[in-house]
């Protein structure tokens, strides 16, 4: 087995590689941990690049989705901006390392030990964070509704569904042949996201809270592995009793991440436990992978 | 994390025996095999930090778990090299992982509208940011004094310069430690891992 090149671990990085190519550095950093060590000072020399501005727009973009995607990187990312900014001068490095003070501090600081200053500053900013969690909160009330009923006539939502999946019947379906009432109406509909990394470990189901307005839940589901072009879906009860299937779903792909969108009548769902299975219907998985998303309704 | 200190860390759901046994396939001796096991509890790290795992510190003691109770229960592995078993057991960790949702995340069906200024929340948004980099420096700080002197000085001198003195700078750090620029990376990529880890420790406290 060949080392990585700094390149090849960049691109991995940026999420550049293919998932062979992934899979061969991976196993390869678990055969050499040297690798291991130069994946960590590639990564340092990304962040290095990113906070000095010397990333290219597109690979600028690509690191910051991964850190968006990934907390533990964001963490080092952050370690790394704040060694950069506040690093001592050699002269002060002391058994106990005091960080120079940001610019915009220091000429606040008179008379202030950086400690003292630190403490101060944090009670400022809490105060500052209750009060504009106050502002905020009463800007959006006045300004928008976080749920913002879309106003989408029903016809037009059966025809988007339509074009990715077909409905299946035992309850309650959208009109498909609307009258002239339902074309004038709106669907409010609520969207979720629900995605796949998660912390494991936890078996709580998320809840799904819908307000009385709510005609349609649009759900969109986070895939793990995309490599199928269509999907099924089955949605039962904690009863085991199907409540809704699709057979043909398409994937919506992402720069790093793939979906399939789903949406569901309101009135379908009671308040209980559900169930959503999603099985690819082609690919080198569809026999044996599905994945499984559990969560909970409750109707406000 | 990566270990932070040079003992062995066990995964507590793991007997005692279970353990040695998981020893004795990583290493000739005692001490091989505890070196061996800390490099291979980084790549595990590494691999679900990469992947975006929340927590990838539960993921290794997961993924250590399972095939050191299979090599307790007496299952023969059949791979010329012990570390690329365990990188197909975290492949299976990982996914289970993914199956399991626990949050939901309610988005606005409309885009919110454009404002030309930072809005309320853009300032509270910073101010928790702000907030929350106090913290970090102050940790930094702490885990900082738990280095030995010539790690610290280290980790900081690599931070001091920017611009051409930054790269004439660190070839003369490698050269005056007589290490190789490579090598004086990597071993700044430990040492930014142990500092991390140290970090998280600091800032879930």
């Amino acid at each position: 087995m060949t080392p990585a090149s700094p390149l090849t671990i960049k691109d991995y990085l940026l999420g550049k590689l293919s998932a062979e190519q992934e899979t061969e550095l991976e196993e390869l950093y678990f055969s050499d941990m040297e690798c291991v060590a130069q994946i960590w000072a590639v990564f340092a020399d990304l962040s290095e690049q990113y906070l000095n501005g010397e990333l290219s727009e597109i690979e600028r973009a690509l690191f910051e989705q991964r850190l968006r995607n990934s907390p533990v990187l964001r963490e080092m990312f952050e370690n790394e901006r704040a060694l950069w900014h506040n690093a001592p001068a050699p002269t002060a490095v002391a058994a106990q390392p005091q960080f120079a003070p940001q610019p915009e501090a220091r000429s606040h600081s008179h008379g202030l030990g950086w400690l003292s200053k630190f403490q101060l500053r944090f009670a400022l900013l809490s105060a500052g964070v209750l009060l504009t969690a106050g502002i905020w909160f009463f800007w959006r009330s006045q300004t928008t509704t976080p749920l913002a009923p879309e106003p989408i006539a029903t016809v037009q939502d059966n025809q988007q569904n339509n074009a990715h999946h077909n409905l299946a019947t035992p309850l309650p379906q959208p009109s498909v042949t609307p009258t002239p009432e339902t074309t004038k109406s709106v669907t409010t509909v609520a969207t979720f996201f629900l995605p796949t990394q998660l912390r494991r470990g936890t078996v709580e189901a998320p809840t799904i809270s819908l307000s009385p307005q709510i005609q349609t839940v649009r759900l969109e589901l986070q895939l793990i592995d995309a490599d199928s072009a269509t999907y099924s879906a089955v949605l039962s009860s904690d009863s085991a009793e199907v409540v809704q299937t699709w057979k043909a779903l398409t994937p919506q792909h992402g720069q790093n991440q793939s979906k399939v969108v789903l949406r569901i009548p309101a009135r379908a769902l009671a308040n209980a436990d559900y169930l959503l299975e999603i099985k690819p219907l082609t690919g080198s998985d569809r026999e044996s992978f599905s994945q499984q998303f559990r969560f909970t309704v409750a109707k406000q | 994390m990566i270990e932070t200190s040079p003992q062995l860390k066990k995964n507590s759901a793991l007997t005692q025996a279970s353990f040695e046994q998981l020893l004795a396939c990583l290493g000739p001796d005692r001490e091989a095999a505890a070196s061996a096991y800390l490099e291979l509890r980084q790549a595990l790290f590494t691999y679900f930090a990469l992947r975006g795992a929340t927590s990838p510190e539960e993921l290794t003691d997961e993924t250590v778990d399972r095939v050191a109770r299979r090599l307790s229960e007496g299952q023969i592995i059949f791979t010329a090299n012990l570390k690329n078993y365990f990188y197909g057991v975290a492949r299976n960790v990982w996914r289970e992982t993914l199956v399991k949702a626990n949050t939901v995340t309610q988005l606005p069906e409309t885009p919110l509208p454009l404002s030309s200024g930072p809005t309320p929340h853009d300032v509270m948004v910073e101010t928790l940011e702000t907030a929350e980099s106090e913290k970090r420096l102050g940790c930094l700080q702490k885990c900082l004094a738990q280095f030995s002197d010539e790690e610290r000085e280290l980790v900081l001198s690599y931070y001091r310069d920017s611009g051409g003195a930054k790269i004439e700078k660190r070839k003369a750090l490698a050269q005056t430690l007589g290490l190789s620029p490579d090598s004086l990376r990597h071993k700044l990529a430990r040492l930014r891992l142990k500092l991390g880890s140290c970090v998280r420790q600091c800032l879930k406290t």
